[in-house]
C-alpha cells in the first residue's frame, strides 16, 4: 500500500514539476492570499476580536484550513475526472489494485499539495506576517488535522461516486464549499449570522474543524471546547467513511456492469 | 454456418458460458426515466480458450469484438452467463481476475502525458503488484519486448500512435499475464513493427499464455490463430479452426457490409 501511495505521489510530482509554471503560481498564489489576509485584518481593525482572538489568526486558519477541507474533497472528484478525461481510469482499474483503493490512494497523493499549500501559508504567516503560533498545541492539531481529514474522505468518496455515477461529481464539491463559506465561520464569526441559520452551522462538520484547530493553535487547547468538537467530527467520521465506501463500492459495481467507468 | 457448441472445459484459460450484455440506452439518472430499449452487444456466446492458444475475434465493427475482451479482462461485468478465467468467475472475483489478464486496448490514449514511456510503466508496474525487486527487469524486458527500449526516456505525448499502441502491449505484459487480450494490436503499425508483434505474439502463445485477438485483419488472423470466432450484431456466426485467409474472407463476406469488406481489403493490400 506504501508502495503504491508513493508512486501515486511520485506520479504527481513528477508531472508537477513538468508543469512548472503552474507550480510556481500556485506557491506564489498561496503567498498572495496570505498578504491579502493580513491587510484585510488591518483593515478591519484590532478592535474586531471574533471568539476572543486577533483577526488575522482567525482569518488566517479558518480560511486556510476551509480551503484545505474543501480542496480535500475537491481532489475526489478531480482525480477520477482527470483520470476519465485522459483515458486512464479504466486502465488503473484493470490493475491488480481493488477499485477504492485506487481512488482512495490517487486522491490522498493529490491531497498532499492541499496539505502543503495550508502549511505554506502558515509558515509565510509567521515568517512575514508576524503570526505567533507559541501557544500552539502540537497533539491538537495532528488530532484535529486527522479526525477532519477522515470527514473530507468520506464526503470526497461520494463526491468520487456522485461523478462516476452522473460525470457530475463537481456539484457536490460546489454545494460543499458555497454552503461551507457561508455556515462555517471560515471567514467570519458563525455568531453573525441569524439564529436559524447558526443552528445548521453546528451540524455542519467544518465549523467543528474551524473552531477546533483555531484553539489547537492559537488559543492553547482549551480542552472543554476542543473535546466537544472532536466527538462531533468523530462521529461525522464513523458514520461517512464506512457508508460512502459502501456507496462507491456499489456504483463501481454498476459501472462495470453498465461500461461506464470512462464516461464523463 | 459452422457452429460449434460443445462441452466447455473449466480448465480453459478463458472461458464464456451463454455469455449476455446488454448497455442501458441512458446511463446515470435519466436510465430511470428513459423509455428507450437497452442495447443488446453480445447474446449466447460461448467460448474457450486454453493455455498456449491464440483465438482471433473477427468481426464489423460494432459486432462486439472490443466488449468481449472487456467482459474477459473484467472491465465489464456480463449481465447473463459466465466468464472464467482459469475457473475464476469475473463477476465474484473480479481482482483475482485482474491479476492474470493483461489488457492493450486500441484507445488512443490512456498513459500519463507528461510522463515518460518508462515512468509510465513503472507506475503501472506498482499497481500491478510488480515486485520491487523484479520491476526494473520487468520494464526493460516488456519495453524490449515491443521494440521500445530507445524509447524508453521519451514522453508519452511524444510516441507515435503506433509506438504509443505498442506501449499499451507493454503495459499490459508487465504482470507477465496467463491471458493476453489484444484489441487491434498492429491498427497503427508500420508492416515491420507488425511483423515483430505477431512473432512477440506467437512466442508467448508457446509459453503457455491464452492470447486473445481482436481483428480486422485476415492475414494477422490467419497467421497467428489456431481458432477464429466471426461476430455479427452480437452473436457468434461463424467459428474456424486453423483459418487460412481465403476461409475468413468468404465467412467474413457473409456477414459483413461490402464496404466494410472493400475497406478490410484495401487494408490488407497495403499491409503485404
Amino acid at each position: 500500500m506504501i508502495d503504491k501511495l508513493f508512486a501515486l505521489a511520485r506520479r504527481d510530482l513528477l508531472a508537477a514539476t513538468r508543469y512548472r509554471t503552474a507550480l510556481a503560481f500556485q506557491l506564489v498564489s498561496v503567498l498572495g492570499e496570505v498578504a491579502g489576509l493580513f491587510f484585510l485584518a488591518r483593515a478591519v481593525g484590532p478592535g474586531f476580536r471574533p471568539d476572543g482572538m486577533d483577526f488575522f489568526p482567525f482569518l488566517l486558519i479558518g480560511s486556510t484550513f476551509y480551503m484545505c477541507l474543501v480542496g480535500g474533497v475537491q481532489v475526489f472528484v478531480e482525480t477520477v475526472r482527470t483520470a476519465q478525461l485522459n483515458g486512464t481510469l479504466e486502465a488503473l482499474l484493470s490493475t491488480s489494485t481493488h477499485d477504492i483503493v485506487t481512488i482512495l490512494l490517487m486522491a490522498a497523493s493529490s491531497f498532499f499539495s492541499k496539505a502543503f499549500q495550508l502549511l505554506l501559508a502558515l509558515a509565510a504567516a509567521c515568517l512575514l506576517f508576524g503570526l505567533r503560533l507559541n501557544t500552539a498545541h502540537a497533539l491538537a492539531f495532528v488530532l484535529t488535522f486527522s479526525v477532519s481529514i477522515a470527514v473530507v474522505v468520506g464526503i470526497g468518496l461520494l463526491a468520487a461516486a456522485l461523478q462516476i455515477w452522473t460525470g457530475r461529481g463537481g456539484s457536490l464539491v460546489w454545494l460543499f464549499a458555497s454552503l461551507g463559506a457561508l455556515i462555517s465561520g471560515a471567514f467570519f464569526p458563525v455568531s453573525a449570522l441569524p439564529e436559524a441559520i447558526r443552528g445548521l452551522s453546528w451540524v455542519f462538520p467544518v465549523t467543528h474543524s474551524l473552531d477546533a484547530m483555531r484553539i489547537a493553535l492559537v488559543s492553547g487547547a482549551s480542552m472543554g471546547g476542543f473535546r466537544n468538537h472532536m466527538v462531533v467530527l468523530a462521529a461525522y467520521a464513523l458514520f461517512l467513511v464506512p457508508f460512502s465506501l459502501l456507496v462507491l463500492s456499489r456504483v463501481l459495481s454498476r459501472a462495470r456492469h453498465d461500461g461506464t467507468l470512462a464516461v464523463y | 454456418m459452422n457452429r460449434v457448441h460443445g462441452p466447455i472445459s473449466l480448465g480453459a484459460a478463458v472461458c464464456l458460458q451463454s455469455v449476455r450484455k446488454v448497455f442501458p440506452a441512458q446511463i446515470g439518472v435519466m436510465k430511470w426515466f428513459s423509455r428507450a430499449k437497452p442495447i443488446m452487444v453480445l447474446d449466447d456466446i460461448n467460448l474457450r480458450v486454453p493455455a498456449g492458444e491464440v483465438a482471433a475475434l473477427m468481426g464489423p465493427n460494432g459486432s462486439g469484438k472490443s466488449t468481449l475482451l472487456k467482459l474477459v479482462a473484467a472491465t465489464l461485468l456480463p449481465d447473463g452467463g459466465k466468464v472464467t478465467v482459469r475457473g475464476v468467475d469475473s463477476a465474484t472475483r473480479n481482482l483475482e481476475v485482474r491479476r492474470s489478464v493483461g489488457l492493450a486496448v486500441a484507445q488512443e490514449r490512456s498513459f500519463y502525458p507528461r510522463l515518460t514511456a518508462e515512468e509510465n510503466l513503472s507506475f503501472f508496474a506498482v499497481m500491478d503488484d510488480v515486485p520491487r525487486s523484479a520491476r526494473r527487469a520487468r520494464i526493460s524486458c516488456v519495453l524490449e519486448q515491443c521494440g521500445l527500449q530507445d524509447m524508453r526516456h521519451r514522453y508519452a505525448h511524444q510516441l507515435s500512435s503506433g509506438m504509443y499502441q505498442r506501449l499499451g502491449i507493454a503495459r499490459a505484459l508487465l504482470k507477465q499475464p496467463a491471458v493476453l487480450l489484444l484489441d487491434e494490436p498492429t491498427r497503427s503499425a508500420d508492416p515491420e513493427t507488425a511483423r515483430s508483434l505477431r512473432q512477440l505474439v506467437r512466442a508467448l502463445a508457446s509459453d503457455g499464455t491464452a492470447v486473445l485477438l481482436a481483428t480486422h485483419s485476415f492475414e494477422e488472423a490467419a497467421n497467428l490463430a489456431g481458432y477464429a470466432v466471426l461476430l455479427s450484431h452480437g452473436r457468434i456466426i461463424t467459428r474456424l479452426k486453423s483459418p487460412d485467409v481465403g476461409r475468413l474472407r468468404s465467412a467474413y463476406a457473409r456477414i459483413a457490409a461490402p464496404a466494410d469488406l472493400i475497406e478490410e481489403q484495401a487494408r490488407e493490400a497495403c499491409l503485404s
